[in-house]
């Protein structure tokens, strides 16, 4: 059965944000900590996306009408929304390289991990978005008092 | 939209997993639908109907069915 997240994804999609944050805050003896960070919130961002509400369609068990409708709306909304920031942090680290060329400050190598983490922050937003829109617009499952699991457990359903 | 699936189903003693069979969906898809949380597509309610051997308009409505009681009452009152 699949599981509603309402909370995980929002602190993954934080622990990868204040992989960035660090980077930014770190010397560069230490800032490669800013990368095991926003790393372990990439791999959390992985499981949580599989264990998630929507579930991941197979070549076996394809999403019925109701899953595909869920899943199209949930990307969607996600798609936006990475858009945007990325297009945000586009903006953002190319008004810090010109600041930096004029003035000096940030040197190449800061600007490198800093992006780096902002692509894993991306990459999580991606991957937890989905299930975040799903887990707080999907209405809750009731269980199938006619079955002895409740009607809860998945069933292939069958091509017609 | 509104629906009668609930009704016909415990009519003729089938379950959910039984109709999400019939009709190629997954079985949390009919509990969804009873509960009027997901409208179907014209191909599923048709199926659904079909399932049931009835017309599409007996089971899915744009507005509310008449409760069964007041319905029976009618049919009763008739002469």
């Amino acid at each position: 059965m699949k599981t509603t997240m309402k909370w995980l994804p929002l602190m993954v999609m934080a622990l990868a944000a204040s992989g960035l944050i660090s980077s930014f805050i770190l010397t560069s003896e230490t800032m490669g900590l800013s990368l095991v960070v926003a790393g372990v919130a990439v791999a959390l961002s992985a499981l949580i996306r599989v264990k998630g509400p929507l579930r991941q369609p197979t070549l076996d068990e394809p999403p019925d009408e109701r899953e595909q409708s869920w899943s199209n709306r949930a990307n969607l909304y996600a798609f936006g929304t990475v858009a945007l920031i990325a297009m945000a942090g586009t903006m953002g680290f190319a008004g810090w390289m010109m600041f930096a060329g004029a003035s000096g400050y940030g040197a190449p190598f800061q600007m490198g991990v800093s992006l780096f983490a902002f692509g894993m922050v991306l990459f999580v937003m991606f991957m937890l978005l989905p299930t975040l829109f799903a887990s707080w617009s999907m209405p809750d499952i009731i269980e199938d008092e006619s079955e002895p699991d409740g009607g809860l457990r998945f069933v292939r359903p069958r091509r017609r | 939209m509104h629906n009668r699936i609930a009704l016909f189903r415990a009519e003729r003693g089938v379950s959910r997993r039984e109709l999400a069979e019939a009709v190629g969906v997954n079985n949390q898809t009919i509990g969804y639908l009873e509960r009027g949380d997901y409208k179907p597509s014209l191909e599923l309610a048709l199926k659904i109907a079909r399932f049931f051997g009835v017309n599409v308009e007996l089971i899915f409505s744009l507005t509310p069915f008449s409760p069964i009681a007041s319905a029976l009452k009618r049919v009763g009152d008739e002469p």
